[in-house]
């Protein structure tokens, strides 16, 4: 009961300090605490028990992570849902995890009416306020005890699964990545050992806790920092929440930071608080890494994680990090204490160092698996244990990792994972489109972006394609440029011969 | 059109998006990516040279929102139906 215990210790050691700031209000550890136990009864008053799957769909704010640690203390699993993600998409992974409830804002949950869960609760209304402060509403056939007269919440090991957070997959069906309280456990204790956590950390969190990368904050809280949330990212916002919480940390991706760094604003914001930029999620542009080092002048800590290896595990210091024009590679960093990293050929034999594999990783921090999905499971694990990564790369003679490249076919846009294949069967359900590749193409405000190959009758037009995808793919996998051909090269097994498209 | 029209155009790839929208569309709820979004305000501030900060996006959210920002901002009054 990983997510309890770190909470219990932190409202004991540090009950006035502040736990979570977002853009509405801030709370204590003794105030999380107790708002987070309230919302665990007033939840179980609800009919919620142990193993329920609880969808949240909401942008960052504090009742999002009350709902989460509220969900654990349950042993109820929290399915954090992409806001981003069209109707079908969000339909699509609330069908394969069954939630008996909905939690989100009220806006967002207008959007999805569909969604299948017999409990909905807004969590900006006054319902889930109540929920909170009171012993909550009670249903006609569960009524609901207030804590002082409540039954003992469950005793929730900590190999029972916390939650199912859910990452791109090529098919265009999300797949859900199972993980337990010992794997946010294992992460957060790994990881602080590297990141020298102090009494007066202040992390901004400017990615989504709606996917893997929530797993950094998690880790920050169990050091007791406070962690600021932001709705959703912006330079100007992010650029005063850190003036104003006077951050000693920012966590972000390097697309991120090089909007950060265009906006104005920079050079009026006070940034003398801030010691680490944390940054992951994509690969750090060299010019990118130069400007942020000499406009933020602070330290930088790489992160790089997957959702089915548990998170961060890997991170490369301040200290290690090169000197701005001195090296065009920057590496990944060295594995956390507690888990294990190794790069493996194709046979699944492990390459000495220096030499170019597979990097893979083994350890407590590993999800459990796919959720409902044993096959899946079974190809991204080899025989012994070990998650393949799906990135190329080597581990130097220091123990450091780098990565050169990708085994799978994947566009990484701004930190968010996008399967080509996913694209290319939603543009081949266009009547007029006869056939479709996409690549990625490298771009200087995302990183990558998908280029659309597209094979369609004549007359047919980009923006008749974009105007079809707008329903099936979420904004950010939608094709940036469009280009009609003659004919997708292909292979005689059928097979896409990227390589010979026309770039 | 207006210039918040032509950086729309300039960032999505497409004069069909931009021509469709109201001046009072919410441009977070109109379907466009966020980060486009987020490049739209430095668009803007580079086009311009006018500074945006944190205090003034609270207050645009639609193109008239934009139109009627950096009127105020170059000294000149908004025109009546402006967008």
């Amino acid at each position: 009961m990983w997510l309890t215990q770190l909470l219990q210790r932190n409202q004991q050691c540090f009950p006035d300090r502040t736990a979570l700031v977002d853009a509405h209000r801030s709370v204590t550890w003794a105030e999380l605490h107790d708002r987070v136990t309230r919302l665990a009864h007033g939840l179980s008053g609800r009919g919620i028990r142990r193993g329920d799957r609880v969808a949240v769909l909401s942008l960052d704010r504090v009742e999002v992570l009350e709902t989460y640690f509220a969900l654990a203390r349950l042993g109820a699993l929290f399915v954090p849902l992409n806001h981003s993600l069209t109707p079908a998409e969000v339909t699509g992974i609330a069908e394969s995890c069954d939630p008996v409830a909905l939690i989100g804002e009220s806006a967002l949950l207008e959007r999805h009416p569909d969604l299948p869960a017999r409990i909905r609760v807004p969590l900006d209304g006054a319902e889930f306020a109540a929920l909170c402060e009171t012993d909550g509403p009670a249903l006609p056939d569960a009524p609901a005890p207030g804590p002082a007269e409540a039954p003992a919440l469950p005793d929730v090991p900590d190999d029972a699964l916390a939650a199912i957070l859910h990452t791109s997959a090529t098919t265009g069906r999300a797949k859900g990545v199972a993980v337990d309280h010992a794997s946010f456990r294992a992460i957060a204790l790994g990881w602080l050992t590297q990141a020298r956590p102090t009494d007066d950390m202040v992390l901004v969190n400017c990615c989504p806790l709606y996917h893997g990368s929530m797993v950094v904050s998690l880790t920050y809280m169990a050091a007791g920092a406070t962690v600021v949330l932001m709705p959703g990212f912006q330079p100007q916002r992010a650029l005063a929440a850190i003036e104003d919480n006077r951050a000693t940390h920012v966590w972000l991706v390097p697309q991120m930071i090089r909007f950060l760094t265009q906006a104005k604003s920079l050079r009026s914001t006070d940034l003398s608080s801030l010691r680490e930029v944390l940054y992951g999620a994509a690969p750090m542009p060299p010019e990118v890494y130069a400007e942020a080092v000499e406009r933020l002048g602070c330290g930088f800590r790489q992160v790089y994680g997957m959702t089915e290896v548990g998170g961060p595990f890997v991170t490369l210091g301040p200290d290690e990090h090169p000197v701005p024009g001195t090296s065009d590679v920057i590496p990944a960093g060295r594995v956390i204490p507690g888990m294990s990293v190794k790069a493996l050929d194709p046979k699944d034999q492990e390459v000495p160092p220096g030499v170019i594999g597979e990097i893979c990783a083994r350890g407590p921090g590993l999800m459990s698996g796919y959720w409902n999905d044993e096959k899946a499971t079974a190809d991204i694990t080899t025989t012994d244990g070990w998650i393949r990564t799906g990135d190329l790369g080597f581990i130097d003679r220091d123990g450091r990792v780098h990565l050169i490249d990708r085994s799978k076919d994947l566009i990484i846009r701004a930190g968010q994972n996008v399967y080509p294949r996913e694209i290319e069967q939603a543009l081949r359900s266009h009547p007029a489109v006869h056939d479709a590749a996409v690549v990625g193409v490298s771009d200087a405000d995302y990183g990558e972006v998908p280029l659309a190959f597209v094979v369609a009758e004549d007359g047919t037009t980009a923006d008749e394609v974009r105007a079809h995808l707008t329903g099936l793919l979420a904004a950010y996998k939608r094709p940036r440029h469009i280009r009609f051909i003659e004919e997708v090269p292909r292979n005689p097994a059928g097979k896409i011969l990227k390589k010979s498209l026309p770039l | 059109m207006s210039t918040v029209r032509e950086l729309l155009t300039e960032l999505t790839g497409t004069s069909e998006y931009a021509e469709k929208l109201s001046d009072d569309t919410d441009l977070a709820a109109s379907g466009i990516d966020s980060g486009d979004l987020v490049r739209l305000i430095l668009l803007v501030e580079q086009h311009t040279g006018v500074e945006i900060t944190a205090q003034d996006m609270e207050q645009l959210s639609t193109i008239a929102d934009y139109e009627r920002f950096l009127a105020d901002r170059s000294g000149s009054a908004p025109q009546p139906g402006s967008a």
